[in-house]
């Protein structure tokens, strides 16, 4: 956060940010597919300075966000 | 809470010279070892060792030992329980601190060994001792007569096996060096005591970060520093200055600042203590052990820590740490959660390259206000080491240097060269308990 | 070090400070007068006798703002004229105007050949703007701390107009200008650790050895408005790599990316992908690269119509003892790309 990065987005693990293999595949797939919609969430959110989005808390995906 | 009180005499025996003779004995500053017996001794109690000899280099002898995985003091229990370096590959866990023990002050047992920290890739051991010349006069260790163990164990074992094996053998011979005087009256007596005191002296805690092994190599039981032997992720350990003292703390990391010498022989800790009663309150060490490699488990560590010195009720702590990269966040995070509890905190660091201007420490926290700096970690930054480190005439340990060669991968990036040619110094120098007078300037 | 020599000094003085009113003067057009006026002649005492405040340079703070031609044309024929060795300008205090105008006469000074020195506040906003550029001694925050002011902007004037070399920020007075230097200093770091926790728990002042450096302030960038019209490009730092390292990408101290051409790709592969990074444990990332760039993820969204495209390539580094400088750079070189191929969003995995 505090390499003033505005959108920040939690993954799971240094050694597997996208997802995590202890999870057996499906819930794997699942838990990636997650976190990189969460990401792409906060590519579509405004922010004013640094923001972690956490994507096993995510808002609703917004649909029609104006461009600060 | 009430502080149970701890009393332990260290009595210190200097050395002045090492020679191999006919019994182990100390007599007049003088140290001398029966090679053939200690020898002899350590391949009986640990039968994983293949090969082992053992070599004297004096400070300011043209000698490089290579590889240096470790350098022990010899120090023995004379009285109280449990062993020195407890808990250590397989030793007893009795909690230490307490009675009576011996060391000898100005010799290192110097583990000397080509068995790698563990299979997952990186952590390359790249440490060495030159005795004299331009990297001798930053080093402390440099300043020790060593006592080499040149060891090689079975090779068909776990990696983890052969760690423990070479490091046994390092601690056996320092157990034999040191019953050499285990009898004898101590020319100097300290006691290390903090009893319950109701005085109005502010209590200090000091958190010592420790490196875990454990994310790096994937498995809890890779050999590292380690506490009462274990080197695996746990939340932060409480313990009495004597057990540091005895030696609870054991092991190396990956620079020769930290090492089992310099970690049992802690300025900070005894800076600590001289001032004990005097200006301030000795209370506690906080051993925490980083890289944990979730935001929450650095979190909730440095928020345990935290609170752990304020149920010991600390007034102030200094923290230090012993790596690199993102190991800084949960240590940052500690300062933060101390200062939130209304603990005033020093943090004692390194720097990184200030180059373009950047940034030297990694997360900027306006908590972390008081900060001491040991310098910048790198070695091509300093004046002295800069240039390549002189031949030497000797080598003890491997004859030839090997660089950056994962053993998994095999990438080599640069080429094997003769371990008695010049040579650049080991990348990182990074002073963690404050041992030199180096820091950094604003400009 | 040059041999010590007498000094001709030039000060500059706002409105208020050369006695000629306060706020309702602040229009006073430039000019020179002959020697010290106001606190000019405490600092005169102060560099001695073997040194002369040749003249001072008084004008008013919006004067100075608002017809900076004419200003920085009454202080050139200063320096022509009067022949200073050394400028000095302010104390400023905390006046934001003063401090701004104190300082652009240092650095025009400087410009000119003529080094110098500006007082002001650390909190003066004219510092950040300028601090890097010429030497600043911090004071007090307001006038009562004349004195000290004028005595530490002395002895450092004195060094400046000499030609001496100049120490670290600390000892010599001056605000630190952002750059670090080695150095050794009189006790361990184990002692000064214990002295200024000591100082701490007593409340007496100390000094932070690294002072807080507050983060980079970075603008974002315009939220996505049609994601499923968008290009996504995919960049890590976790060190992925093509299977053998055949780019011979080292796992650390990285000076260059690789660009790696996915065009064809529904995901990445252990068999021609894998993880060189030595900050953290490769072995799971190298079984399945996607977990540190989720190009599987990114094709699946795409083949959804989630997101408009993925683009062609994806960008890899080890991330760990980079150089932020090297960063820096690799990072607009890399932003660079994503721009001309007009990508819309860019996600960057981090170990």
């Amino acid at each position: 956060m505090t390499t003033g990065a505005p959108r920040v987005v939690k993954g799971a693990r240094i050694e597997h940010v996208v997802g995590d293999p202890n999870l057996g595949p499906a819930k794997d797939h699942a838990y990636g597919l997650q976190i990189v919609r969460g990401a792409l969430a906060s590519l579509q959110t405004a922010v004013e300075g640094p923001h972690l989005f956490d994507p096993l808390n995510a808002q609703p995906a917004p649909t029609a966000q104006q461009p600060a | 809470m009430r502080f149970e009180s701890k009393r332990l005499e260290m009595g210190t025996f200097p050395v002045t010279d090492v020679v191999f003779g006919e019994t182990t004995s100390y007599a007049d500053g003088v140290l001398t070892i029966a090679k053939d017996e200690v020898l002899g001794e350590v391949r009986a109690k640990e039968p994983r060792v293949e090969e082992i000899d053992l070599e004297i280099a004096k400070p300011g002898e043209s000698v490089r030992i290579w590889p240096v995985r470790d350098v022990v003091e010899p120090r023995v229990k004379v009285s109280g329980p449990g062993v020195v370096y407890p808990g250590m590959v397989g030793r007893d866990v009795t909690t230490v601190g307490d009675g009576r023990t011996h060391r000898l002050d100005g010799v290192g047992v110097v583990e000397v060994s080509n068995v790698v920290w563990h299979a997952g890739g990186g952590d390359i051991n790249d440490q060495f001792l030159d005795m004299s010349g331009p990297l001798a006069d930053l080093i402390p260790e440099s300043k020790l007569i060593n006592v080499c163990v040149v060891v090689e164990p079975d090779t068909q074992l776990d990696v983890n096996e052969q760690n423990y094996a070479v490091h046994n053998a390092t601690l056996l011979v320092a157990d034999h060096l040191a019953k050499a005087v285990a009898d004898l009256e101590a020319p100097q007596t300290e006691i290390y005591e903090t009893p319950p005191t109701t005085s109005e002296l502010p209590a200090v805690v000091y958190v010592q970060c420790i490196h875990s092994p454990q994310a790096m190599s994937n498995s809890p039981k890779t050999f590292c520093v380690s506490v009462y032997g274990l080197s695996q992720l746990t939340p932060p350990w409480v313990l009495h200055p004597n057990e540091v003292m005895d030696g609870a703390i054991n092991g190396p990391y990956r620079t020769m600042f930290a090492t089992s010498w310099t970690v049992a022989n802690n300025p900070i800790v005894k800076e600590l203590y001289r001032r004990h009663n005097v200006d301030l309150d000795f209370r506690a060490v906080i051993a925490f052990k980083t890289e944990w490699t979730t935001q929450r488990e650095k979190e909730l560590m440095a928020l345990q820590a935290g609170k752990m010195a304020k149920m010991l009720g600390a007034e102030g702590a200094i923290v230090t740490w012993d790596a690199g990269g993102n190991e800084f966040m949960e240590v940052v995070y500690t300062v933060r959660a101390l200062e939130r509890e209304g603990i005033k905190t020093v943090f004692l660091t390194s720097e990184d390259n200030p180059a373009g201007g950047a940034p030297t420490i990694l997360e900027p926290l306006p908590e972390a206000d008081a900060i001491v700096s040991t310098g910048y970690f790198h070695s091509i930054l300093l004046e002295e080491l800069k240039e390549q480190l002189p031949a030497v005439d000797r080598v003890i340990g491997n004859p030839v240097k090997i660089y950056g060669r994962s053993p998994v991968g095999s990438i080599v990036e640069t080429p094997d060269t003769s371990a008695s040619d010049p040579t650049f110094a080991p990348h990182r120098f990074d002073d963690h308990y404050g041992w030199t007078r180096l820091s950094t300037f604003a400009y | 070090m040059n041999a010590p020599r007498k000094l001709r000094v030039l000060h500059y003085l706002n409105q208020f400070f050369a006695g000629i009113g306060g706020e309702e003067h602040a229009g006073y057009p430039a000019e020179v007068q002959a020697g010290a006026i106001g606190p000019g002649r405490l600092l005169a005492t102060m560099l001695g006798e073997d040194h002369a405040i040749v003249g001072t340079v008084v004008c008013g703070d919006n004067f100075f703002q608002e017809e900076r031609e004419r200003a920085v044309a009454v202080l050139h024929q200063a320096l022509r004229d009067l022949k200073p060795d050394v400028v000095v300008a302010g104390p400023a205090f905390v006046s934001g105007r003063y401090g701004l105008a104190c300082a652009e006469v240092v650095k025009i000074a400087q410009e000119a050949g003529v080094p110098g020195v500006a007082g002001m506040n650390g909190e003066n906003p004219a510092v950040p703007m300028f601090s890097r550029d010429i030497y600043i001694v911090g004071t007090g925050p307001s006038p009562a701390t004349m004195e000290p002011a004028l005595r530490a902007m002395a002895k450092l004037v004195i060094k400046i107009g000499n030609g001496d070399e100049i120490g670290p920020a600390a000892d010599e007075g001056y605000l630190p200008r952002g750059s670090r230097k080695l150095g050794f200093r009189d006790q361990p770091g184990y002692q000064r650790a214990v002295s200024m926790l000591m100082q701490k728990l007593r409340g007496e002042p100390f000094a932070s050895e690294v002072p807080y450096q507050p983060v980079e302030k970075v603008i974002p960038a315009a939220p996505i408005g049609n994601l499923a019209n968008a290009t996504i490009a995919l960049a890590t730092t976790g060190g992925l790599i093509r299977r053998g390292n055949p780019d011979r990408q080292p796992a650390s101290n990285s000076r260059s990316f690789l660009r790696i051409d996915v065009k064809d790709l529904d995901a990445l592969t252990p068999t021609d992908f894998d993880a060189y990074h030595a900050g953290y444990y490769n072995g799971i990332a190298g079984e399945n690269p996607n977990y540190i760039l989720p190009l599987s993820y990114a094709q699946e969204l795409k083949a959804a119509g989630e997101i408009g495209a993925v683009h062609a390539t994806v960008y890899a580094l080890a991330g760990v003892s980079t150089p932020v400088a090297e960063c820096r750079r690799m990072g607009a070189e890399i932003a660079q790309d994503l721009v001309a191929a007009g990508v819309d969003g860019c996600l960057l995995v981090a170990t």
